[in-house]
């Protein structure tokens, strides 16, 4: 047998061994994971985890705005497998409707918000609880606001700003901080038990004190540029960048029900219709992280392995190193939930 | 010519008609609801008569992610206002996709180009010449619905500007002219 008899043999091995291999070798499954923006810095580190549990599984992480979220299954018609979204409430709005996308939601998490600003802020050395929205008033203050008619973050801000009316008896917080900074103003109607906070179709800052953008990650540059001296921000985010965070009083920061102590709850409406499947209303509720998965799921066991990783697993220890804080899950139709989850979740 | 050469020819010359859109002809399956002082339907046809520009322009969406430029070919947003009336400095445009989404857009916006822009990295950087158009081709091609087509709002400029994705409505299907108070 001469060289080229061995070249030959070997080249042969070479072909069928990789054939071989190929056709042996283990399926990868990509699951596509479409969760909210304030999500995003915990998936990552979940996304890491489960892969190196789940070799087989590849997790295609997709951030958005919750409502883009939603939308991206039941109006846009796309496929995922896992949705979590910052507002569970939004799940039966957008996916239990007609055609149905889904019939049940899991809450897994919470969150509040309060003032993300960086030391050298203009006057940092005084904020505080107290001090806060009279600070926000001053001409020479810059505050970013997350534009209420894209992101969650940007009409509970507005909330949070209302309500502190009622919390710190101060009927002028709202006109102080945000009156003279818009083209066209937002009205607030006050009736006996609500603030309804009006959002006009065209909104374009005029004082030159605000800088509004369209989400509020994209605040998080503008603050450590110091393009401005403070937003408020989700906890999570914020501790995760490292920015400096002051918490406001559990009334008013839409972390829990703690504001239904006040006089008035909130309400945020939009002054035209945003999206046709809901109404441009949002009424102040805590802020509770709710997921699903929807009927068009193409890969419903590896969704169900991952919801169970999330809620149960070691998902949820990572949020909590992500400064997310968890809950125990809790459902809203434990009859409609898949036999596996139903273990997880009392009923 | 014989019949079994016929028909096959005029089956391939169809299809090679169909292929490049000749007699389906894609003005006449794009129809755009145009809602001025009267409501009129404008096809693809329509847009291409008017005074198209070219330009390239990139995208962020809420988190962060970045779309690099492309270029886009479409009408401008004033042309399109001026089909109606004057515009002036109350002037908006409304517009519409077929499930629902809307976004209005400003004098500021659509007659002056003031939006924030991104470098590539998604860092701010100052906003050069800006222009929104309704635009009806991507890289020089009909835009694929996978890609928000056949018409979609697009901002471009000479170094092709990065802005915020939730200002490029995809599927547009109707555009209002509204002066507001």
């Amino acid at each position: 047998m001469n060289r080229s008899h061995i070249a030959a043999i070997a080249v042969i091995v070479l072909v069928l061994g990789s054939g071989i291999w190929y056709a042996t070798r283990p399926e990868t499954t990509t699951l596509t994971v479409i969760c909210a923006g304030s999500l995003l810095a915990s998936m990552d580190h979940i996304e890491e985890a489960y892969e190196a549990d789940h070799p087989d599984v590849d997790v295609l992480i997709e951030g958005h705005g919750s409502i883009q979220v939603l939308r991206q299954v039941a109006e846009l018609g796309r496929d995922a497998d896992v949705l979590a979204v910052a507002d569970y409430s939004l799940i039966p709005l957008l996916m239990y409707g007609d055609p149905p996308h889904s019939d049940w939601y899991i809450q897994f998490a919470t969150n509040r918000l309060g003032i993300a600003y960086r030391p050298d802020s203009a006057y940092a050395d005084e904020i505080n609880q107290d001090t806060w929205y009279e600070i926000f008033s001053r001409d020479d203050v810059a505050l970013g606001l997350s534009d209420p008619r894209f992101d969650a973050s940007g009409y509970r801000t507005l909330m949070i700003v209302q309500l502190a009316e009622d919390y710190y008896d101060d009927p002028t917080i709202f006109e102080d901080i945000y009156g003279g900074q818009f083209t066209t103003p937002i009205d607030v109607e006050e009736t006996p038990d609500e603030y309804v906070i009006k959002i006009p179709e065209i909104l374009e800052t005029s004082g030159g004190r605000i800088s509004l953008r369209g989400s509020s990650v994209q605040l998080l540059s503008l603050l450590e540029t110091g393009g401005i001296d403070y937003a408020f921000e989700y906890e999570n985010v914020s501790e995760y960048f490292g920015l400096e965070f002051l918490p406001l009083p559990s009334q008013i920061d839409l972390g829990n029900d703690d504001f239904t102590q006040l006089e008035h709850s909130a309400r945020v409406r939009l002054a035209f219709q945003r999206f046709a499947s809901i109404t441009p209303e949002f009424k102040a509720h805590p802020t509770i992280y709710g997921l699903t998965i929807p009927f068009e799921a193409p890969h419903e066991d590896e969704a169900r392995d991952f919801v169970e990783f999330l809620i149960a697993g070691e998902g949820r220890a990572i949020f909590k190193e992500t400064y997310l804080p968890t809950m125990d899950p809790e459902t809203d139709a434990y009859e409609n939930l898949p036999a596996q989850l139903k273990n997880l979740i009392e009923e | 010519m014989k019949r079994w050469f016929t028909l096959p020819l005029i089956a391939l010359v169809a299809t090679m008609l169909l292929t490049t859109g000749c007699i389906t002809g894609d003005g006449e399956s794009v129809e755009l609801t145009y809602v001025g002082d009267e409501t009129q339907t404008l096809t693809l046809d329509d847009l291409k008569d008017m005074p198209a520009v070219t330009g390239e322009g990139g995208r962020k969406n809420s988190v962060g992610q970045i779309t690099l430029p492309m270029e886009f070919t479409g009408v401008p947003l004033t042309a399109l206002y001026e089909l109606d009336r004057e515009i002036t400095e109350n002037s908006a445009i409304r517009v519409t996709a077929p499930d629902g989404y809307s976004v209005t857009f400003s004098y500021r916006q659509f007659v002056e180009g003031d939006f924030i822009t991104y470098n590539e990295q998604g860092g701010e950087v100052p906003a050069g010449d800006l222009q929104m158009i309704l635009a009806y081709e991507e890289g020089g091609e009909s835009i694929p619905e996978e890609y928000g087509g056949p018409l979609r709002i697009a901002v471009i400029g000479p170094d092709g500007p990065i802005t915020d994705g939730h200002w490029w409505v995809r599927f547009v299907s109707t555009i209002e002219v509204l002066t507001m108070n």
